[in-house]
């Protein structure tokens, strides 16, 4: 199998992954494009101890936890510096926008508040829900691809759960 | 349940143009790495340098002879006394 029958195969999943993740149209492409280009320089150490699409999903995870650390570190430093241009009113940073596509118009509100609150809880638990309720994986696939038993990630999801329903009150 | 909601969100496909700009920066990272070769070379090159400055520094330190031997050596007296 060549690169681009590769690509072919596991872009929708990395995509879509990422959409979910992050929110957003653009940051979701430089993921996917982050993903793909790890992919081609490591495919060599790939170990066939689990399977290609387990791998995919942890790169995938990782390249999305890596770049929301990144982004944060940024928003972090913002404020010291001017958030217009010097000569105009434009923005010099684009607000985080939730762009998703996959959202429906009719859902958009309440998906929008979810998220907010989704994008709040630790990572595993955000991971594993996000694999769980979106990607509808199994128990036993998120424990394999966030490399954890079953029973870690029935606990992982059932605290998110907690966690969200303790946001709303 | 909210949590409900999530199952509503739609799979979409990755736009067409991704792959072109995931090519161009598989070969941008080509081009920005080192060859291997060209890093060990570097690396000795360099380790070479510490060594051998290393060596002229311990021989002609240790070599060097203190003010009183070398007085004494070219028959010079190392104090403003006269008498």
């Amino acid at each position: 199998m060549n690169f681009e029958q590769f690509y072919n195969q596991y872009k929708s999943r990395v995509y879509n992954l990422a959409l979910n993740y992050v929110q957003n149209i653009e940051d979701a492409q430089e993921i996917t494009q982050d993903v793909f280009v790890t992919v081609h320089n490591s495919l060599n150490t790939f170990q066939e101890q689990s399977a290609m699409s387990t791998w995919m999903y942890r790169i995938t995870i990782n390249k999305c936890l890596d770049f929301l650390k990144a982004k944060q570190r940024k928003k972090r430093f913002a404020f010291i510096t001017s958030l217009f241009f010097e000569n105009s009113n434009d923005l010099k940073h684009t607000p985080i926008e939730n762009n998703h596509p996959g959202i429906l118009l009719e859902n958009k509100e309440a998906l929008e508040q979810l998220f907010k609150k989704i994008n709040e809880l630790p990572e595993n638990q955000k991971t594993a829900l996000i694999l769980h309720k979106i990607e509808q994986k199994s128990q036993v696939e998120v424990a394999e691809i966030m490399n954890l038993s079953t029973k870690a990630v029935e606990s992982l999801i059932q605290r998110a759960k907690t966690n969200l329903s303790k946001k709303r009150e | 349940m909210d949590l409900d909601n999530l199952e509503k969100i739609q799979r979409v496909e990755a736009p067409p143009f991704l792959f072109t700009r995931i090519q161009q920066k598989i070969e941008q990272s080509k081009r920005e790495r080192m060859p291997t070769t060209v890093a060990i070379t570097i690396s000795l090159s360099f380790l070479m340098m510490i060594v051998l400055n290393a060596m002229v520094f311990l021989k002609y330190n240790s070599k060097t002879p203190s003010t009183e031997s070398f007085a004494q050596s070219m028959h010079i007296t190392s104090n403003n006394s006269l008498y």
